[in-house]
């Protein structure tokens, strides 16, 4: 095989490293407080691959970081219309919600993505519970807040 | 502020030990119709309506819509074949004043019915009905009905599974139920099961309903009246090679005829159509029949499915939750999706709105299909240049279609139709439209005959509309050898053919009669 009939798969595989390397900026940008980079990053990775939901997930985090409520949840809609049943975009859907205030409604999300999460993903699985003792003590569950912090130790004990 | 940032990065820190696309187990996902076959979209038709007996210039009265869903049905394949989905909303939108916008929409909504619970398929029956014999086992005595009788009606007993549904108008928000005024449920034409079972012919004639204002609806599985090597178009463009020696390319002889020289994939194969004819009056801007050269004659056409979707702002009002739909796909132009929008794209494309196209018209101007074509034969399909500006007429308001002054609009995939063009009459019509001459056919719209795989073939890739160094041969014979439906069309609304009959359909296949050769 001569290596002008492998450009192409070269070109598609530059493409992939692009795209990856590019989304580890992003987030890499995010954690480090610069959001506008990570918006940036996150909308041009967007405009190459908006079928994609990382880049979505990245612009919510980002616009949302940057207190540009509006795109983040335009952003978060495209991510739960393009794959309903998908946990990226329906954790954003809790997280904007409970932004919002809508603490029942961010309740009704995050149960809806925990469904969905493998039951082997511990680490996000933990992070789901996490979240969610934060909206049971935010509505006063206090008991229920307490259930679940002993899940996520026996979680990450049996992790361990 | 600082708090949210501080649960971010608490969360981002967790997240950040999972590479791009592995915080979820489906990362490669197909795009979503293919996971969601009763939203899929197969094709959209826009013409105005004729008859067997068609004069030519007949003045132009009535515009038939036809939506067709769920692809590749076979019809034998019971037991609960193929109902649309109640919880899917198929609309035909409306672009009447050139903004890409839809000012008005058909909206189509089903409910299924199963009113033989205890029967083991949706439909059964045969001649008047058959009893259990003399030596009936205990406790079902000899007499009792065992079999109902051949399905004749839409009510007949042995339609265990029916579907009725609702079209409405929608326009500025009101919605207003077509046909409201009758006390006549109209049912769905279920899947011709075979000629034991039903009188499919009396079905489709009897799903054929008239409402008030010169409007007629149909809703029913049919013969899917798209035709095309599939195998051939999707096996990197691998074209049979038929006459002219060169795959893909026909002689003067196959580009004229009237049968097929390749296999036709579809045929035999079933769809859900919706179709729905309706006065012009009712389309243009102006409430009136406008003349072909008239600004307000063309008007843009696409399609939708939607499904009940969760929002991430709720609405206060709890009844309203369930209000929120999101488009699962639309179609304009047929095969834009399918050949030119990238596959990273298509999800985004297929569930945006038209008058948003601008984000994709990269793929417009500069298709790789052409350049795909190009490469595989070695230069002999030569290519226009990009940007692809002689495509640009399936896009805008433009003429041919549009008349000389009617405004462009966005970039935006409509199938236009001039509604003041007269149909031509069916044995003059021309499979390529305009493109042979056929002023009534695609892209002026879509007729059911018109043979969109070829033109597409000859428009975006042999570029013929770049001039006269691609309008000629080889790429204005371009072609897959198929030229016509397995099925002939009715003359009369809704036009499609007949569902084929679940016990005695035939799909042709490369080799056999009719089917082409297999190279």
């Amino acid at each position: 095989m001569s290596l002008r009939s492998l450009l192409p798969l070269l070109a598609l595989t530059l493409t992939t490293a692009w795209a990856q390397a590019s989304f580890s900026d992003g987030q890499k940008a995010l954690a480090s407080g610069d959001a506008q980079k990570a918006l940036t990053i996150a909308r041009a990775l967007n405009k190459q691959m908006p079928d994609e939901l990382d880049p979505w997930g990245l612009i919510v985090d980002a616009a949302r970081a940057l207190g540009k409520t509006e795109e983040a949840e335009k952003a978060a809609q495209w991510m739960i219309n393009l794959r309903p049943d998908d946990p990226r975009g329906l954790w954003r859907v809790a997280s904007l919600r409970e932004d919002a205030g809508d603490l029942s409604g961010a309740e009704e999300a995050l149960v809806l993505c925990y469904n969905r999460v493998s039951r082997t993903d511990t680490a996000w699985r933990a992070t789901l519970m996490k979240q969610m003792v934060r909206l049971y003590t935010k509505t006063g569950r206090t008991k229920e807040a307490e259930r679940l912090t002993q899940e996520i130790s026996k979680l990450t004990e049996n992790k361990k | 502020m600082q708090k949210l940032r501080a649960t971010l990065a608490l969360l981002l820190a967790e997240l950040m030990l999972l590479p791009f696309g592995a915080v979820a187990s489906n990362h490669r996902e197909a795009p979503i119709t293919a996971l969601d076959h009763k939203a899929d979209i197969t094709d959209l038709y826009a013409f105005v309506s004729y008859s067997a007996n068609q004069a030519p210039n007949t003045a132009p009265s009535k515009v038939t819509l036809i939506l067709c869903v769920d692809p590749l049905l076979e019809p034998a394949n019971g037991p609960t074949y193929f109902p649309f989905d109640p919880n899917v909303v198929y609309e035909i939108k409306i672009d009447n004043n050139n903004d890409a916008e839809a000012d008005m929409s058909f909206e189509f909504r089903f409910q299924t019915q199963q009113t033989q619970p205890g029967l083991f398929t949706a439909m059964a029956g045969a001649g008047d009905g058959v009893a259990a014999p003399a030596n009936s086992p205990a406790p079902v005595p000899a007499g009792t009905p065992i079999v109902p009788p051949r399905i004749t009606s839409l009510t007949s007993a042995g339609l265990g599974q029916r579907q009725p549904y609702i079209v409405s108008l929608v326009r500025n928000d009101i919605v207003n139920r077509l046909g409201a005024e009758l006390s006549q449920t109209m049912y769905a034409v279920p899947a011709n099961i075979g000629p034991r079972t039903m009188d499919y012919s009396a079905l489709y004639k009897e799903g054929t309903y008239s409402l008030p204002g010169g409007v007629k609806v149909f809703a029913g599985t049919v013969d899917d009246p798209f035709w095309i090597d599939l195998g051939g178009a999707f096996d990197t463009i691998n074209l049979r090679k038929l006459g002219s020696g060169v795959p893909g390319v026909l002689t003067d002889m196959e580009d004229s005829a009237k049968e097929n020289f390749a296999s036709d994939t579809v045929s035999g194969y079933a769809v859900n159509a919706i179709a729905i004819e309706v006065p012009i009056e009712m389309l243009t801007r102006t409430g009136r029949v406008e003349p072909a050269d008239s600004r307000a004659a063309t008007i843009g056409v696409w399609a939708t499915t939607s499904r009940p979707s969760m929002t991430v702002r709720r609405s206060p009002d709890v009844m309203m939750n369930s209000g929120p739909l999101r488009q699962v796909q639309r179609i304009g132009n047929p095969l834009i999706n399918e050949l030119l929008i990238g596959i990273g794209s298509k999800d985004k494309f297929s569930m945006d709105v038209p008058k948003n196209d601008a984000q994709f018209a990269n793929f417009l101007l500069d298709p790789l299909l052409p350049r795909v074509v190009n490469a595989l034969t070695n230069g002999v399909v030569a290519i226009p240049a990009a940007p692809r500006t002689d495509l640009l007429p399936l896009v805008t308001y433009a003429p041919p279609i549009a008349a000389a002054g009617t405004p462009a609009g966005p970039v935006a995939d409509l199938l236009r139709l001039n509604t003041g063009v007269p149909a031509t009459p069916p044995a003059m019509a021309n499979r390529m439209g305009l493109l042979g001459g056929d002023a009534a056919g695609f892209p002026n719209g879509r007729r059911l005959m018109d043979d969109v795989v070829d033109i597409a073939l000859r428009v975006a890739v042999g570029g013929v509309l770049a001039g006269p160094n691609f309008n000629k041969f080889p790429n204005n014979r371009l072609g897959d050898g198929v030229n016509v439906n397995d099925a002939p069309y009715k003359m009369e609304f809704p036009y499609v053919a007949e569902c084929p009959s679940g016990r005695d359909r035939r799909h042709i296949d490369p080799g056999e009669p009719g089917g082409g050769p297999i190279q």
